[in-house]
């Protein structure tokens, strides 16, 4: 289980309490929250690039949430994006999504850059291991995975390692 | 466990470009996407992924001028003043501001590059 490392709660630093809190808690909670559509150009892309696959139920399914401007699983919509109209062979189903996620914050090394100021900034980490960027929100949830080569990123905060670490049972 | 590819930039040179815009870009975090434009501009391109391009440039400027976005890329906003204009990527905040000379776009972002006054309802 995944545990905020002890050096950062004795440190009191509220910023890295709360960032290694989040982590932990992206870990152990599954939550990639709900989006809502509204009208408009990116949203009837969206549709557009779904139309062909309209007659598969789960896609069926998710392009009736977005016409009525009703919530859509935040996984269920990334999957569906890299399953159908990206036709990734490597994202089968949701779950590999959760893979994709959790193998970059199970990486020691993963690297944890420097949020913006905003409240509503969100953390990046990286993972050169799996070459891989995880988004998650100040509140811990899952918000988004995708490959990212490592460069131009803010600068290194701290190393995933100095934040949490996994207590053995 | 799925088995899960590294990608290859030398046969897929849009995938930094398409995952930071498809995946990154409207959750407000996807760093290094202006260079990454810039890198796509320096190299020779097939006719199939120029329109890919065209596509997700598409995009950059649909999400960059949503007003109402609750999580814009804010460090994305902050333009090079050393970069030409006409790399409009370099000046994501004056096309968010409406500030951007239109005319200076190429012509497929010039249709959708919405006016200041329409953007709440865009």
């Amino acid at each position: 289980m995944p545990q905020v490392h002890p050096d950062v709660l004795r440190s009191g630093d509220a910023a890295q309490i709360q960032a290694a809190e989040a982590l932990v808690k992206a870990l152990t909670v599954p939550n990639w929250g709900t989006r809502t559509f509204k009208a408009g150009k990116m949203t009837q892309r969206t549709l557009d690039e779904f139309a062909p696959y309209q007659n598969i139920p789960e896609v069926k399914s998710l392009l009736e949430s977005i016409r009525r401007g009703e919530p859509v699983d935040g996984l269920l919509l990334k999957w569906a994006k890299r399953r159908y109209p990206e036709k990734e062979v490597a994202i089968q189903t949701p779950d590999d999504l959760n893979q994709w996620f959790e193998q970059v914050l199970r990486d020691p090394n993963a690297t944890f850059h420097k949020p913006a100021a905003h409240p509503n900034s969100r953390y990046a980490i990286h993972s050169a291991l799996v070459g891989r960027l995880a988004v998650v929100d100040r509140a811990g949830q899952r918000i988004s995975v995708y490959q990212h080569d490592g460069t131009q990123l803010e600068a290194v905060w701290q190393t995933l390692s100095a934040l949490i670490q996994f207590k053995t049972p | 466990m799925a088995n899960f590819k590294r990608p290859d930039p030398v046969q897929d040179p849009l995938i930094w470009y398409r995952e930071m815009v498809r995946y990154g870009l409207e959750e407000g975090v996807a760093p290094g996407l202006r260079e990454q434009r810039e890198h796509l501009a320096t190299i020779s391109l097939s006719a199939l992924q120029i329109q890919q391009l065209a596509d997700l440039d598409e995009s950059v400027l649909l999400i960059i001028t949503d007003l109402e976005s609750e999580y814009p890329p804010l460090d994305l906003l902050a333009d090079s003043h050393d970069q030409p204009l006409t790399h409009w990527w370099w000046h994501l905040g004056k096309l968010r501001a409406g500030t951007y000379p239109a005319h200076l776009l190429p012509p497929h972002l010039r249709e959708i590059y919405p006016p200041v006054a329409q953007r709440h309802t865009a």
